[in-house]
């Protein structure tokens, strides 16, 4: 048994669905993350969680207890909102101290443990101003602090991060990590921003359009995606699609741009099935002359893009389907023209296969990595 | 009907008081509306001194200036000039049901026999007529109509021309008592031209006072009616009344030891006595009506008209008469404001309205009997009618008034808070 | 050419780069009369500020600070025999409204100007205390509700408006008179009175009546403006929605609460028809009594006089108020 159950929630607000049939876990003291483009009902999700939000079906067990129809103030949860919601007419202090004094701390414990969390996040100094007279991260801070101070059995975030501008978020991504740790609290973590969510989660649950696509360790997610939308929204992949044919008598993929892949061992494909590859933009190779390798095709270049840490090449196949390379600390850029023929080749290992929709099987059964 | 000094706001005729209407075609012309819109200023600063309105909404008719201003104000001074007749003639009244009758019976007969157009503009108080003639251009006003108590701030405040009695042929229609009587005390000149005349009287309601008349003012001071009197609430008529009540002569309020401060505070002191059984000052026509009809007040004074106009509205309950001792007389007259440039015309309008055909016609439709001797069945039947000619009527001397006003004001105040 | 000029033409590119019109047309554009005649046109321009500027100011100049200083003027001048303006400056107004009659060492207050400024003060807080007691309410449900008939219930707070005021407060004589209302329903459970009318409390009636949407509304926009993740919060951190209302909604709402305490406040303490037609014989404001000493005694310099303190003491009341609960905050909102 986890420590937080969600078991098929659902959610609908008149005629919108706005999570849908969705399950998952934390263990405790996990980091988990609920990542998913805008709108997905990650927000709602984690309001469910809370107690803001009633399910309209399914239930919200933490630590073994049923807490779906508790209130929130029932539920010793922590939340940090994505505008904070720090109480601009209270002080820092008051604002940290806020919970203990819900629940019947004494003043001078309160401010005794208010002044201890301030350490621990590193922001001694500030129990007297005005929230509204802190930086965004040291905001940021205090509402975890005060999300914190009480020992709540979960910690809930709602994009954290993304009032901050991009050098402070990837600072703060680090210290929210270090924090959850010491702690040792049990976390679920709203992020559109799969970087994010994979830099600081023990485990990630996609959420698409209300309902859950796949969860799993960051690793998991990335190499062998279980769905289109899962491997189009993490990372940068090209698609390709088309029918299961067995020339040799081992099945291969006829994709309909005309290009043939090698499958990897791992996937059952029966001649007539039709699949589509992804092809992760950093896992392909790119050559002048062909090199043999298995999976090599030509394809012509229509831009190349020098980022410094990495280049991308835009190419074209022949019947015009566009797809991304990604080289990391390529520094031959010039030597590649558009109108250049290049050759582009993937190990069948590497490559991300999926049944497409429409056809008979589940979804999300078709890859098998052997990563 | 209005009186002297009609508390201004919230009156009955607040929302329509101070409409400029024009009798007889002339539509407003583009400079008169401006000199309107300045007059308007003013009167809109003297809104301000009031205090303000309750909610912002003002309590009537602050904003919308009086009209009438010269069209040609480059002859001004020429003004009293020719005696002959003029095409138009200013006139400003006192508004609702009092302008109807006007209207009616004087006005329109005057412009048909004459061929002259009346500008017809309205107030709702004394004090608001008397600060538009002040602030107006002179000429902007012909005939004014100032209570007789208004007239003597009137004459003090120079806002006034004298009436050339020669030209007013039909002046000796009017009474005995109001030629001699003399608001201003300006000697020889003659400032205003009494219309009609009325009282300050005694209201009772028969189911709740019984006994007839004669009743004395010394009813009103009877615990009996404790919560259930209602008196005017102006300091002057207090003052008046409650002198007469106390049988001395309201003009000189010499008590038994024959000297004012004797006299006035017995005064005082009668009026704290009575004070403890009023349930509520009225200051305009409109109180009376809701006062005495709903039975809030079964006793006090008011207006013959008010309570006539009830008795005809079937409250045959409702009784006016003027007490044993008198009551205060009042009298709404004709002046003529300085600079007017149409005062030939003016005195000729007064000598139209002192006509017995004409009085005849309007004094029972104003319900006050008219101050000059046309008389007639429906005049004899008027509340107010005194068939001695106006000997009975008792008017309040405007200098003992002007003299000793501030002091009742003050006194008065500190009787009702309690402080006297 | 001169720097300045250069530097007029800035935005220009150089000369020789461009075809001939062009050129043509920067040197005219340098040319020093052109020159001038831009600098007149920006010249302009800034007088056009300063004139639109002006005009603000005089409008304000015009309309608030023009009557204000004839009523000051007034004031210093003296009433004449029949209600004529002496004008010989003098203090005597001030004297006789804020002296007479007054005895500090003795506690004894029998002014009555300053008697009735009390009188309206307290009717003033009164109305306050009730409009906000009866007001906050709404004005919070207002503010939070997500009911698609907010707008709806928001005109019928405004539609008092649209009734002349003359007619709400006579509305109050029918529902609080002899034969009103109240007295006609509880006569039917044979309790006889003579109406409820000409007292303290028929005159707060109305004025809170009147003045309940100038408490409403300012309530309402603060409350409105109160994120929903505030209280959530609260909740979040175990506040039960009472301690969440009386930790966060209502400290939130205060800038509301003191915006709609000044407005009811000045507008009951101003108020002219409430004791005129509610009122009992001894209810009278402090507009009441400067309307009579303007209009019945016509002694304009003293009504004056009377107006400027009642001016200068709800300022400072209100600058007092403003010190405890931060006016700026109000307006910041
Ligand atoms: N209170 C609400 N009423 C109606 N629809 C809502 C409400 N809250 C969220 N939704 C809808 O539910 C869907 C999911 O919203 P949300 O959980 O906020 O998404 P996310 O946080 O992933 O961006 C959206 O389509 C949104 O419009
Ligand atoms: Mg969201």
């Amino acid at each position: 048994m986890s420590y937080v159950e969600v078991e098929n929630i659902t959610k609908r607000f008149g005629d919108v669905t706005a999570v849908d049939d969705v399950s998952f876990t934390a263990e405790k003291g996990e980091f988990v993350s609920l990542l998913g483009p805008s709108g997905c009902g990650k927000t709602t999700t984690l309001r469910m969680i809370a107690g803001l939000e009633m399910p309209t079906e399914g239930t919200i067990r933490i630590d073994g207890d049923d807490v779906t129809d508790r209130p929130p103030y029932e539920r010793e949860i922590g939340m940090v909102f994505q505008h904070y919601a720090l109480f601009p007419h209270k002080t820092v202090g008051e604002n940290i101290g806020f919970p203990l004094k819900m629940r019947g701390v004494p003043e001078a414990e309160r401010r005794e443990r208010v002044a201890d969390v301030l350490e621990r996040v590193r922001l001694p100094e500030v129990m007297d101003r005005s929230p509204e007279d802190l930086s965004g991260g040291q905001q940021q801070r205090v509402a975890l602090a005060r999300a914190l101070v009480f020992e709540p059995d979960v910690l809930l975030m709602d994009e954290p991060l993304s009032a901050l501008d991009r050098v402070l978020r990837e600072q703060m991504r680090v210290e929210v990590e270090r924090i959850q740790r010491e702690f040792g609290i049990t976390t679920i973590y709203v992020t559109h921003d799969q970087a994010e969510a994979f830099a600081m989660s023990d485990r990630v649950a996609v959420l698409d359009d209300g309902r859950l696509s796949q969860q799993g360790r960051p690793l998991d997610i990335y190499e062998s995606p279980d769905s289109e939308f899962v491997a189009n929204f993490i990372g940068q992949s090209s698609q390709l699609s088309g029918a299961v044919g067995t020339p040799d008598g081992t099945p291969v993929l006829e994709t309909d741009a005309g290009v043939t892949f090698e499958l990897p061992q791992s996937v059952a494909a029966t001649t007539g099935d039709r699949l589509s590859v992804f092809l992760r933009a950093e896992k392909l190779d790119v050559s002048r002359e062909p090199t043999g390798a298995a999976n090599e095709f030509p394809a012509e270049i229509a831009t190349t893009n020098y980022l410094g840490e990495k280049t991308q090449f835009f190419c074209r196949l022949e019947d015009g389907t566009e797809l991304i390379v990604a080289k990391h600390g390529f520094t031959d850029v010039e030597s590649f023209e558009p109108g250049d023929t290049v050759y582009v080749s993937v190990p069948p290992e590497n490559l991300v296969v999926a049944r497409d929709p429409g056809t008979d099987q589940q979804s999300g059964t078709a890859g098998e990595s052997t990563a | 009907m209005k009186k002297d000094g009609e508390l201004s706001n919230g009156s009955d005729t607040a929302g329509s008081s101070e409409s400029t209407e024009s009798s007889g075609g002339a539509p407003l012309s583009r400079r008169r509306l401006l000199k309107a819109g300045a007059g308007a200023t003013v009167v809109g600063l003297a809104g301000c001194l009031g205090g303000g309105s309750d909610g912002g909404s003002s309590g009537g008719d602050g904003s919308s200036g009086d009209g009438g201003s010269s069209g040609t104000t480059g002859t001004a001074t020429s003004s009293s000039g020719g005696d002959e007749m003029a095409d138009t003639l200013r006139f400003y009244s006192w508004g609702g049901s009092t302008q109807e009758a006007l209207t009616k019976h004087l006005i329109e007969p005057f412009e048909e026999e004459y061929g002259v157009t009346v500008e017809q503009s309205s107030f709702s108080s004394q004090d608001k007529m008397l600060a538009n003639v002040r602030s107006n251009p002179a000429g902007s006003y012909d005939v004014i109509m100032p209570s007789l108590s208004g007239s003597y701030n009137a004459v003090k405040q120079d806002l006034v021309e004298p009436l050339r009695l020669d030209n007013i042929e039909t002046w000796s229609n009017l009474l005995p008592s109001f030629r001699e009587y003399n608001p201003a005390g300006t000697g020889d000149d003659t400032f205003v031209a009494p219309l009609y005349y009325g009282t300050v009287g005694m209201v009772y309601n028969t189911d709740h006072v019984s006994g007839s008349p004669p009743f004395s003012w010394e009813l009103t001071w009877d615990s009996e009616y404790s919560g259930a009197l209602t008196l005017e609430g102006f300091a002057f008529v207090r003052m008046f009344t409650t002198a007469l009540a106390q049988g001395m002569d309201p003009n000189k309020m010499e008590g038994d030891a024959g000297s004012y401060e004797e006299g006035v505070k017995q005064v005082y002191d009668a009026m704290a006595e009575q004070h403890e059984l009023v349930k509520k000052y009225w200051t305009s026509g409109q109180e009376q009506t809701t006062l005495y009809s709903n039975e809030t007040a079964v006793l006090g004074d008011g207006w013959s008209g008010r309570i006539l106009s009830l008795q005809n509205d079937g409250y045959d309950n409702l009784q006016y008469t003027i007490p044993e001792e008198g009551a205060y007389g009042w009298s709404d007259t004709f002046a003529i404001a300085k600079g007017s440039e149409h005062r030939y015309t003016a005195e000729k309008f007064i000598q139209f309205a002192y006509r017995p055909e004409v009085m005849k016609s309007l004094s029972p439709v104003i319900g006050y009997p008219p101050a000059t001797g046309a008389t007639s069945s429906d005049i004899e039947a008027l509340p107010d009618f005194d068939p001695t000619g106006g000997e009975r009527l008792k008017f309040q001397d405007q200098k003992f008034k002007e003299q000793h006003q501030e002091d009742w004001n003050q006194t008065f105040e500190q009787i009702k808070l309690g402080q006297y | 050419m001169s720097e300045r000029h250069e530097t007029r033409a800035e935005d220009l590119r150089p000369a020789s780069s461009q075809p001939l019109r062009f050129r043509v047309w920067t040197a005219v554009l340098r040319a020093d009369p052109v020159v001038r005649g831009i600098q007149v046109v920006k010249r302009r321009e800034r007088l056009l500020t300063v004139l639109q500027a002006g005009l603000g100011l005089a409008w304000m100049a015009l309309f608030l600070l023009a009557p204000l200083v004839y009523i000051l003027s007034l004031s210093f001048w003296q009433r004449g025999a029949g209600g004529t303006i002496v004008y010989e400056a003098t203090v005597a107004n001030y004297q006789e409204i804020l002296l007479q009659n007054v005895d500090l060492l003795g506690w004894q207050i029998g002014n009555t100007y300053l008697l009735i400024l009390w009188q309206s003060l307290k009717f003033g807080f009164l109305t306050t205390v009730a409009t906000l007691a009866l007001g906050y309410v709404p004005g919070y449900f207002l503010g939070r509700t997500e009911s698609r008939y907010r707008s709806l219930l928001l005109l019928f707070v405004v539609l008092p408006f649209w009734v002349p005021l003359i007619i709400r407060y006579y509305a109050w004589i029918l529902v609080l008179g002899n034969d009103g209302l109240i007295t006609t329903v509880l006569g039917w459970v044979g309790v006889a009175s003579n109406g409820y009318l000409y007292n303290d409390v028929a005159v707060v009636t109305g004025l809170v009546q009147v003045l309940l949407p100038f408490m409403i509304l300012p309530i309402y926009n603060t409350v409105n403006k109160i994120d929903d993740e505030y209280i959530e919060s609260a909740k979040t951190m175990g506040a039960s929605p009472l301690r969440a209302f009386y930790e966060v909604t209502l400290p939130l709402s205060l800038p509301g609460i003191s915006a709609g305490s000044i407005l009811v406040f000045i507008l009951a303490v101003g108020s002219f028809m409430a004791p005129a037609l509610l009122g009992g014989p001894a209810n009278m404001m402090v507009a009441n009594l400067i309307s009579q000493t303007f209009g019945q005694a016509f002694d304009w310099p003293l009504a004056s006089a009377m107006a400027m303190v009642y001016l200068v003491v709800l300022f400072a009341i209100i600058t007092v108020f403003n010190r405890f609960v931060g006016l700026e905050e109000v307006f910041d909102q």
